[in-house]
């Protein structure tokens, strides 16, 4: 039997988030278990809960030092979520931007500091997700300036094609609103359930069965693709 | 247990979210059943590949737009910034603003890369050569970073909702663009390559300015949409 502790992510260890339900190992889930224990937890270069805490204390007093701390120790975890929104390289910079802007102009508004991680998640999804509505509205009348250098790069670049050697990558990509948040927070970025329902203001149960749905459509993109 | 209850439960098995009692019974149904099984199999493999996607990472200029826009453009932040400041803010805040002082900037900075490379100092004197290669350098360089404030607080004016344009003039645009950014893209490589060679610094920063040129223009066209028809003749 695995203890509690150990299947912790290191994301609950600093907010000290329940971990609920239960695991029986067996030879295959045993692995699995492994492998997730492994993975890169939400705070990645951060240990220690206090110096998190110490970079917000900080970033909240106008220290940029502190606020780019924080950037660099996130940026590359918004910027993937952001990105598979988006699947354009220009667009997903620009919305890092805009994410990071509000999250360092309104941190001083957050009451619980032990939320700062996943209130930057949800700030981040938010921007995306609004962006994708705008573009959605904004394509009936025509369209929109800053679109065209994203459009072309993402044509040209060679993210695009090696994009598209990820069957996973190009499945994901038919995945469409909560369904695509929890697969990419769960899946993708190793959020537990728990988690994943405060950030996208759900039921735990909304969050089990997005992700059920998720992996089914996914599975079934990628049989047609004979890759599964 | 039924195909359809153990469909349900075999995403948490997966997860190792079941307890016990769960657990047992759906082994027991996976011994019997080869579909739920496969399911099983495939979810495994899909976890397993999500785990493992490349991350994306953005671009090495992120923070310093990022410290750009904190510092220099919103009037609501920091907190304890000094009244001073404050006022300034508010009144250079606005991108096409932005990008004048941005432009006037390069200009000088230009001019004494320019100055420099005649190997000449302040008080008239000539410098010795590997001096005066440095200090040209330092000014293209600081040329390069205006450049590229002035292309993100275009960029940044590009990005208003109401900056729309036609299906066609997107196409013209895009076109032009592109061969503008395979300019820049080769020209880096160049800088990259010798960091050093001044010839190809002042290639890049020409790149650059036709950047921000026709941004402007993207920007300017975009607003006279009943004579843009006309004016696409003249890109």
């Amino acid at each position: 039997m695995v203890t509690t502790a150990a299947l912790t992510f290191p994301a609950f260890k600093v907010l000290n988030v329940p971990v609920c339900g239960k695991m029986r190992l067996t030879k295959t889930n045993e692995a699995a278990m492994n492998q997730k224990i492994q993975r890169p937890p939400a705070d990645p270069e951060n240990d220690s809960w206090s110096e998190l805490d110490e970079l917000i204390r900080r970033s909240r007093n106008g220290d940029l030092s502190a606020m780019e701390s924080i950037f660099e120790q996130y940026k590359q975890r918004l910027f993937s979520l952001i990105y598979r929104y988006t699947y354009n390289r220009e667009v997903a910079e620009d919305l890092l931007q805009d994410t990071f802007i509000k999250i360092f102009t309104k941190m001083k508004n957050l009451k619980r500091t032990d939320t700062f991680v996943g209130w930057m998640y949800r700030i981040a999804i938010n921007t995306s997700l609004s962006y994708l509505r705008g573009k959605h509205s904004r394509l009936q009348e025509g369209i929109p300036l800053h679109e065209i250098e994203g459009m072309m790069k993402g044509e040209t670049s060679s993210t695009r094609e090696k994009l598209l050697n990820q069957p996973l990558e190009e499945a994901i990509q038919t995945l469409s609103g909560k369904m695509k948040s929890v697969f990419l927070l769960h899946d993708v970025q190793g959020f537990k359930h728990e988690e994943i329902a405060k950030m996208l203001e759900c039921s735990v149960g909304t969050s089990k069965s997005q992700l059920f749905k998720a992996r089914v459509k996914l599975r079934s993109y990628l049989e047609k693709k004979m890759v599964i | 247990m039924k195909c359809s209850k153990a469909k349900k439960l075999i995403s948490e098995y997966v997860d190792g979210e079941l307890d016990d009692k769960q657990s047992r019974m759906l082994e027991e149904h996976l011994d019997k059943c080869p579909e739920c099984s496969r399911l099983l199999v495939d979810f495994q493999k899909i976890v397993e590949d999500a785990e493992n996607l490349d991350p994306y990472s953005p671009s090495e200029y992120a923070w310093e737009n990022i410290k750009s826009r904190l510092t220099g453009g919103l009037s609501t932040f920091p907190a304890e910034e000094p009244q001073g400041r404050r006022k300034m803010n508010l009144l250079f805040g606005s991108p096409a603003l932005k990008f004048g002082l941005s432009a006037a900037a390069v200009l000088i900075v230009v001019a004494a890369a320019f100055f420099f490379g005649l190997n000449v100092n302040r008080n008239g004197d000539f410098l010795p050569p590997d001096k005066a290669q440095e200090k040209a350098l330092a000014k293209l360089e600081e040329a390069e970073y205006h450049y590229r404030k002035a292309i993100d607080a275009l960029m940044e004016a590009v990005s208003s909702p109401e900056n729309v344009v036609s299906p066609e003039m997107a196409a013209v645009f895009r076109a032009n663009l592109e061969v503008i950014n395979l300019s820049i893209t080769g020209y880096k490589g160049a800088v990259l390559m010798d960091p050093s060679d001044i010839e190809s610094r002042n290639a890049l920063i020409t790149a650059y300015a036709e950047k921000v040129t026709f941004l402007n223009k993207m920007l300017t066209m975009s607003k006279k949409t009943s004579y843009a028809q006309e004016e696409l003749t003249t890109l």
